[in-house]
């Protein structure tokens, strides 16, 4: 046998092979496989699952898989299963699935809540409050009335408690009767009661030992709240009943009525949000109000006339640039998106999630998710347009609720239970809110975004607790290609 | 067939159809990739079947050419130890009327050698069989081409060393130094230099100097040997040597041939009957300074190495590369090299395959010829030097419509030789260009890309699996060449120690990133210029010693 003879048996030899293993390798991405009991093909699905931690066992209909998750499950004949996943030191999670032939079902980031839930007190004896500063790790709590008692916890620090002020301070004794806060910024603005008289106080929290700033003589009146730019903290906006003050602490200057004739205020990102009187939205930068900027680009009329009813005010959240939504006194949820109205009453608050584009609204019973997407419109660009899904309906009196795991999760605190909801997908159906513990008050919950931590007051004792929902490492992301893998049946059992 | 051999001062119709030929290699390497990357993006899972078949097409291929580059390098080493002096004389013995010597006793060859003294007896009795007159090995002459432009001295020297010491006596070796004129003043004087001390060890030393702007002739290799051949033609006439006598070697600058290259190169010219239709190709080896060239133009050019082996498997299709050998007659009556096109090495090959109405191939050498890897003097220069010259060698598609226009004419070629060799061609280019990318980039975009609805489907799972599992087939072909590569490191002038052995068999791992950078991106560049008809100049790929 030559070379060349040998070099045009095996062309050939190849060339079937080719024929036969090419058709047979596509038939099985496409999830073809022999049948159980016949040679026939039959074609499966694949169960895709992840879990926060990872490293959990994956049982189908009580059959524990080899892989742990992240797993892909390949090769499942069409028909119901129970998936479950179960980890050693942790609760274990499971639900019915559906998987049909050629498709993949995908259950990401199942978070496996620790079992038990141990948490650390963050500092002894009772305390009164603890708030959260949103979207920041600071954490604030108050074991008395007295400015003296309210201080900043510090999860895992030996020294937990920091009174804000020290011993020294002239306002150590005064009543705490506000305290004034913005999302992401860690200075809060106090309102006081020292020897019958009020007074604005400006605080870092972050940084205990500075002393407060006494802002008194630049307020006018009794101010209803303030607001600023977390990036500009020096310019304050004292809010009024139809107008708002510009108070710059630093050079102690006061703007009376930088924003005047309107219903509602709101402030992001070093511009101004104002809804005025006669219904117009505009927008201007913080420290000049002379060129205001409109943002209704579409449709003035439908939002002007039709959605607001007279005489109420507005909390104005600024979501982006170009995007507002509002909340009247009775809770009706607006924005200025079509259709402009989303909810008639009891919507208690709303957090943005930039990364989702996603807002998450709660009353006292029930939450919901209000979604931004481009649809195709009649002429023209295509129009953007929200709407409203609630996705839980059973509280009792839903007080806070909070984003966590970049969205994937909602812990929410309702009366004085701590409940964790999977954030469901479009066009899927919402799993029932997980029990995660018993506190002292629901309003005295807060989840530190980075890291899912959990604070609150102990149920009983009132003492402030910190605990974490995951282990810090694990944050939900979307399935590992690279990790997926064939998943081989080692033993039956129970998780 | 009269055939011109040729691009340019074309007209009508003839222009029309080379314009439009130029196109095909490039408009198909890029429909390949743009469609494959717009079907991944927007039909992912219509785009992992295409790149499901297309990673089974591959590595089949990939285990089919690595079966032969075994055989091939088994082939090679077969020869090593082969006394090719010994078997030009019993050649002479078979060719003077007498039988085939009795088969010597040697019993202590090992199965390599005696394997390749069992197609040695094959071919000698292939000989006796054809009754073709075959000169006596002492007849025959050798004319080596050398063209130069701006190599350097030590360069040209060291490949005339070789040949001085080489088993076949240099009385019977005519060195033809083919200078350019536009060459510096300097390269002449060396050139001048390097004749001067040479001329005594081989039968002459010819100093041809090419003019510079010669009417129809591109700035390139082939126009430059071709001048050369052409008064090496009148100086052997002159002498009463016979053409069919000569065979010619155009040797690129750096080339250094083995000890047994000439002898070797006889022994198959005269064995093979039909010698003055065929072309004789060595492997080529790219050692000469393997230890001081970059990981990655050592690993391509080690690649070169094993597709020449693996191509020498299959004579029926193998065509000329780099340095080769033919009858000189054969050069004379196909009208000598290509002079206005880049790939002369190949372009040679198809002239004569068009001239003798496809009655030419090649007959491969399992000996080498050791040549440079591309250089620079610095990382980034060395880069650029690898990239331009494998732009220079992916511009041998250029042969692609030189050889398809003149196929549509060529009735005495058979259809099917026609169609097998037009076929090779364009798969071979279009190869060349898409399946580094293809494998490198466009492969992950369905998964890295992914929409909402393909990742709720099964082939979203099941194709990063199977991908993985043909890769790792794949990568058992990355460890064959990485064994080879070391077992083919050059024993002088001392052999590697282990270290440089691990060293070089790791390299291997870069190959998926050179071969996208420093493979695929050049055959798909000088493609794209040929498709915009945007003709490459000759790149002299720098040498230094």
């Amino acid at each position: 046998v030559t070379l060349q003879s040998l070099r045009k048996l095996l062309f050939r030899v190849f060339a079937v092979l080719y024929f036969v293993l090419c058709p047979a390798t596509i038939l099985y991405s496409l999830g073809y496989v022999r049948g159980p009991r016949s040679l026939k093909l039959v074609q499966t699905g694949t169960l895709y699952v992840s879990t926060v931690p990872k490293g959990a066992n994956v049982y189908l209909n009580g059959r524990r898989y080899a892989l742990t998750t992240p797993a892909a499950i390949h090769g499942l004949l069409p028909g119901e299963y129970r998936v479950t996943v179960g980890r050693k030191g942790n609760r274990s999670w499971s639900r019915p699935v559906s998987i049909a032939a050629g498709e993949a079902v995908r259950i990401v980031d199942i978070l496996l809540l620790p079992d038990p839930l141990r948490a650390s007190p963050l500092a002894d004896g009772a305390f009164r409050g603890l708030l959260g500063l949103p979207e920041t790790e600071t954490i604030l709590a108050w074991a008395g009335d007295e400015l003296g008692a309210l201080g900043m916890l510090t999860a895992g620090a030996a020294t937990n408690f920091t009174p804000l002020v020290d011993r020294a301070s002239p306002f150590r004794d005064a009543d705490v009767r506000e305290i004034y806060t913005v999302p992401a910024s860690e200075q809060i603005v106090l309102r006081v009661r020292r020897q019958r008289g009020n007074h604005f106080l400006v605080l870092d929290a972050s940084r205990p030992s500075t002393p407060p700033r006494d802002v008194t003589e630049l307020i006018r009146g009794s101010p209803r709240s303030f607001l600023w730019d977390p990036d500009r903290p020096e310019q304050l906006l004292a809010v009024y009943e139809d107008h708002a003050d510009r108070i710059d602490t630093e050079e102690r200057g006061l703007y009376p009525r930088f924003v005047a004739d309107c219903r509602g205020i709101g402030v992001r990102s070093g511009d101004v949000y104002v809804l005025t009187s006669d219904h117009r939205l505009l927008r201007h930068d913080l420290k000049d109000a002379s060129r205001p900027v409109s943002l209704l680009m579409e449709d003035d009329r439908a939002f002007t006339n039709g959605v607001f009813d007279a005489g109420q005010r507005y909390r104005v959240a600024p979501l982006s640039r170009r995007r507002v939504a509002l909340i009247d006194e009775d809770g009706a949820l607006l924005a200025n998106v079509s259709p402009f109205r989303f909810a008639e009453k009891g919507v208690r608050g709303v957090a943005y999630l930039e990364s989702k584009d996603r807002v998450l609204v709660w009353t006292g019973q029930r939450i919901g998710l209000l979604d931004f997407a481009r649809v195709a419109a009649e002429r023209g660009t295509p129009e953007l347009r929200a709407s409203l899904r609630w996705v839980y309906s059973g509280g009792r009196d839903i007080v806070r609720c909070f984003w966590a795991f970049k969205g994937a999760y909602i812990v929410f605190a309702d009366r004085n239970e701590v409940r964790v909801l999977r954030t469901p997908g479009a066009g899927v159906d919402s799993e029932p809110a997980e029990w995660a513990l018993n506190v002292e008050r629901a309003a005295a919950v807060h989840v530190a975004p980075r890291h899912a931590m959990l604070y609150f007051l102990e149920e009983g004792a009132a003492r402030p607790c910190g605990v974490a929902l995951a282990p810090r490492e694990a944050a939900p992301v979307e399935p590992p290609v690279g990790e997926t893998g064939s998943a081989r049946l080692v033993k039956a059992g129970r998780p | 067939v009269r055939y011109r051999y040729s691009h340019c001062n074309l007209t009508g119709g003839t222009r029309f159809l080379q314009l439009l030929l130029e196109v095909v290699p490039g408009a198909l390497s890029w429909s390949i990739l743009i469609g494959l990357t717009a079907i991944s993006l927007m039909r992912p899972f219509l785009g992992s079947l295409l790149i499901v078949a297309f990673l089974v097409y591959w590595v089949l291929r990939l285990v089919y050419m690595n079966l032969f580059l075994i055989l091939a390098f088994l082939r090679l080493r077969s020869e090593r130890a082969t006394d090719w002096n010994r078997r030009l004389e019993e050649t002479d013995a078979v060719t003077a009327g007498g039988a085939p010597p009795p088969r010597a006793p040697a019993p202590r060859l090992g199965f390599l050698a005696r394997l390749a003294e069992k197609g040695h007896r094959r071919a000698l009795a292939n000989l006796a069989r054809s009754g073709v007159p075959t000169p006596r090995s002492a007849d025959v002459v050798h004319l080596v081409i050398i063209p130069i432009y701006s190599e350097p001295r030590a360069v040209i020297e060291a490949g005339l060393d070789a040949m001085t010491v080489g088993t076949f006596p240099a009385d019977r070796i005519i060195v033809a130094l083919a200078v350019e004129e536009r060459a510096a003043a300097s390269v002449r004087r060396e050139a001048e230099e390097t004749a001067a001390k040479f001329r005594a060890r081989f039968r002459d030393v010819l100093l041809i100097l090419h003019p510079a702007n010669i009417e129809g002739e591109m700035k390139a290799k082939g126009a430059n040997a071709t001048y050369a051949a052409r008064r090496s033609a009148e100086y052997l006439k002159a002498r009463g040597v016979p053409f069919d006598l000569v065979v010619v070697s155009c040797f690129d600058s750096d080339t250094v041939a083995g000890k047994e290259y000439f002898s070797a190169l006889t022994y198959h010219f005269l064995t093979t009957p039909d010698r003055l239709r065929a072309s004789f190709q060595p492997i080529p080896v790219f050692h000469n300074n393997i230890w001081e060239a970059s990981a990655y133009a050592r690993v391509l050019d080690v690649g070169t190495s094993f597709f020449q082996l693996i191509e020498a498997t299959n004579p029926e299709e193998l065509i000329t590369f780099s340095s080769h050998s033919m009858s000189f007659q054969a050069l004379v009556e196909a009208d000598y090299w290509p002079v206005d096109t880049i790939a002369d090495d190949s372009g040679i090959f198809w002239k004569t395959f068009i001239h003798y109405d496809g009655d030419y191939h090649v007959v491969p050498m399992h000996v080498s010829v050791s040549m440079d890897v591309a250089q620079g003097y610095s990382l980034w220069n060395t880069l650029l030097n690898v990239y331009r010259q494998k732009r220079r060698w992916a511009w041998g598609v250029e042969n692609f419509p030189l050889v398809i226009r003149a196929f549509l004419v060529a009735d005495g070629i058979p259809l099917r030789k026609r169609l097998r060799y037009g076929f090779k061609l364009l798969e071979r280019a279009v190869a060349w260009a898409t399946w580094p990318l293809l494998l490198g980039v466009i492969s992950w975009l369905p998964i890295v890309f992914a929409s909402r609805s393909f990742t709720n489907t099964v082939v979203y799972y099941s194709f990063p699996r199977i991908k993985a599992i043909l890769f790792c087939l794949a990568s058992m072909g990355l460890i064959t060449c990485g064994i080879l590569s070391v077992m083919l490191l050059p024993r002088e002038p001392r052999p590697p120690s282990v270290l440089q052995r691990l060293r070089h068999a790791s390299e291997w791992i870069l190959l998926p990133i050179v071969g996208v950078f420093l493979s695929g991106i050049p055959a798909l560049d000088a493609q794209t210029r040929l498709m915009l008809h945007r003709h490459m100049g000759f790149w002299v790929t720098p040498k230094q010693r």
